[in-house]
């Protein structure tokens, strides 16, 4: 249909201004055309407000890339560390840290690195022994040292880029203080009675809240983990290992003989 | 008119962006506390792990710290009619010359279990962060410490952790089934201040690049105080 027509129909020649849509075709119906200038000014506008965009939209997709790494991250790191503290033996990660990490001995307070966490091994598993805790895990078929990574959470792209989990340890001497329970108390027979008890010898000089108290000290009983997490080759100029980087500490009581 | 119709693009072409901008910013926020919330998370599960073992090497005293807690009850010596019931005090033991240092005005009435747990305040300047639900860390305590985490190239924090509850929740005769409840808390600092974002002031005056996790667990007991 013809704008004339259009026009007409819509009333643009009436006498009512308020008519914005026919006004506006009224105005095509002008035959002006875009001039070239116009034209050329209107495309360096667009393209001064779509390259920020894009950018932002680049920058965007490589953050949600390192935001699924880092979920991943947390997710394994979590998986990793409540195994350990849940269902692995106090033994076995010290058995992993002098086969590994050159761990002196049982009761050694140095610091032990486990590269490769396949070393741990379930010593409850007597039907396979030798089987690794975290062997379903922590596979990794891609290049490079094949332990101690997973890939499994990683973009498709980025599956050789595995992250890379690294355990560090180290055995704290510990000592526990108690009231000592000497003198045994003379029992409660009725509500409201408060019980007794004899009162120690302090050697001389004891302090004021170190009285009545003994202690014990530990040795081999309880370890600091922590957990390192990497992942991404690092952008240029940046002197880190991996591009990205995750640490966790928790610790490891020895309960179980 | 191009550029107007350009223009007009441009505006919708803004929201757009800003919408994307700060869609990203708060997944960034909502994830950077995440991590933080894990790193307090663990920390509270170690402070656990410590609380079992000195029940684990200190059984007895750890019984005694109950019964203390309680009120001493012989029941072979309660009077007829039985009723042991009625001879549960909920009484505080006085312990003349057990003070804080510095000294408050509690002091000679700690309990037992305060004692076992190392509530008590026996640093008045403890390192690292310093309160946990208002009360003073005592950095000396027995089941407290203080992880600093410090490699530049591996994300550093600074944290704590200590036990604040330990509960026995349930006993069997023979100590077979005994439960314990175990409450610890971490607190994890990893000096970002920006992804905290306090804008709001929510955080009030805690220093809002810190993060608390709690961590409660029952754990039956009976295998690691029957030798």
């Amino acid at each position: 249909m013809h704008f004339n027509k259009i026009n007409r129909v819509m009333g643009v020649n009436s006498k009512n201004p308020s008519n914005h849509f026919s006004l506006s075709l009224n105005y095509f119906n002008s035959h002006r055309a875009f001039t070239l200038v116009e034209i050329m000014v209107a495309m360096l506008i667009m393209v001064a407000a779509i390259v920020p965009v894009t950018a932002l939209m680049t920058n965007n997709a490589k953050e949600t890339n390192v935001s699924e790494a880092y979920s991943a991250m947390m997710h394994q790191s979590t998986r990793i560390l409540d195994t350990l503290l849940e269902r692995v033996r106090y033994a076995d990660i010290i058995s992993a840290a002098k086969l590994q990490g050159g761990l002196a001995s049982d009761t050694a307070t140095t610091e032990a690195t486990l590269l490769n966490l396949l070393d741990i091994k379930d010593s409850t598993n007597t039907a396979a022994p030798g089987t690794a805790v975290f062997d379903q895990e922590l596979r990794y078929d891609g290049p490079g040292l094949a332990a101690g990574k997973t890939w499994q959470y990683a973009e498709p792209s980025r599956q050789f880029e595995p992250i890379i989990y690294e355990l560090k340890i180290r055995q704290m001497d510990k000592t526990f203080r108690y009231l000592l329970n000497v003198g045994i108390k003379n029992p409660v027979n009725a509500i409201g009675e408060i019980p007794d008890f004899n009162t120690p010898n302090d050697p001389p000089g004891t302090l004021p809240d170190q009285k009545k108290v003994g202690s014990v000290s530990l040795s081999g009983k309880l370890m600091k983990i922590t957990l390192l997490v990497g992942w991404g080759t690092p952008r240029p100029g940046i002197t880190r290992k991996y591009q990205n980087n995750y640490s966790l500490v928790t610790f490891k009581a020895k309960l179980e003989d | 008119m191009a550029i107007l119709i350009t223009l007009t693009v441009c505006v919708f072409l803004l929201v757009f962006a800003t919408t994307l901008y700060q869609q990203n910013r708060e997944v960034r926020i909502v994830e950077f506390k995440v991590k933080e919330s894990l790193r307090a998370q663990f920390l509270a599960k170690g402070a656990a792990q410590m609380a079992l073992l000195k029940i684990r090497t200190l059984p007895t005293e750890f019984y005694d710290a109950v019964r203390w807690s309680k009120g001493w009850v012989d029941e072979t010596k309660v009077p007829l009619p039985l009723d042991i019931k009625k001879f549960i005090p909920n009484v505080v033991v006085n312990i003349p010359g057990f003070v804080s240092n510095p000294s408050a005005a509690t002091d000679g009435t700690p309990h037992y279990l305060d004692f076992y747990v190392g509530f008590h305040v026996d640093n008045p300047t403890p390192l690292g962060n310093v309160q946990l639900l208002g009360k003073i860390i005592a950095s000396g305590s027995d089941l407290y410490y203080a992880a600093d985490m410090n490699d530049p190239t591996n994300d550093p924090f600074k944290g704590d952790c200590v036990v604040k509850q330990i509960r026995l929740i349930s006993q069997h005769n023979n100590n077979i089934s005994d439960n314990v409840e175990i409450v610890a808390e971490g607190s994890e600092d990893s000096g970002n201040t920006y992804m905290m974002n306090n804008s709001l002031g929510h955080l009030k005056d805690t220093p809002f690049s810190q993060y608390n996790s709690v961590y409660r667990t029952m754990i039956d007991i009976g295998y690691m105080v029957v030798k």
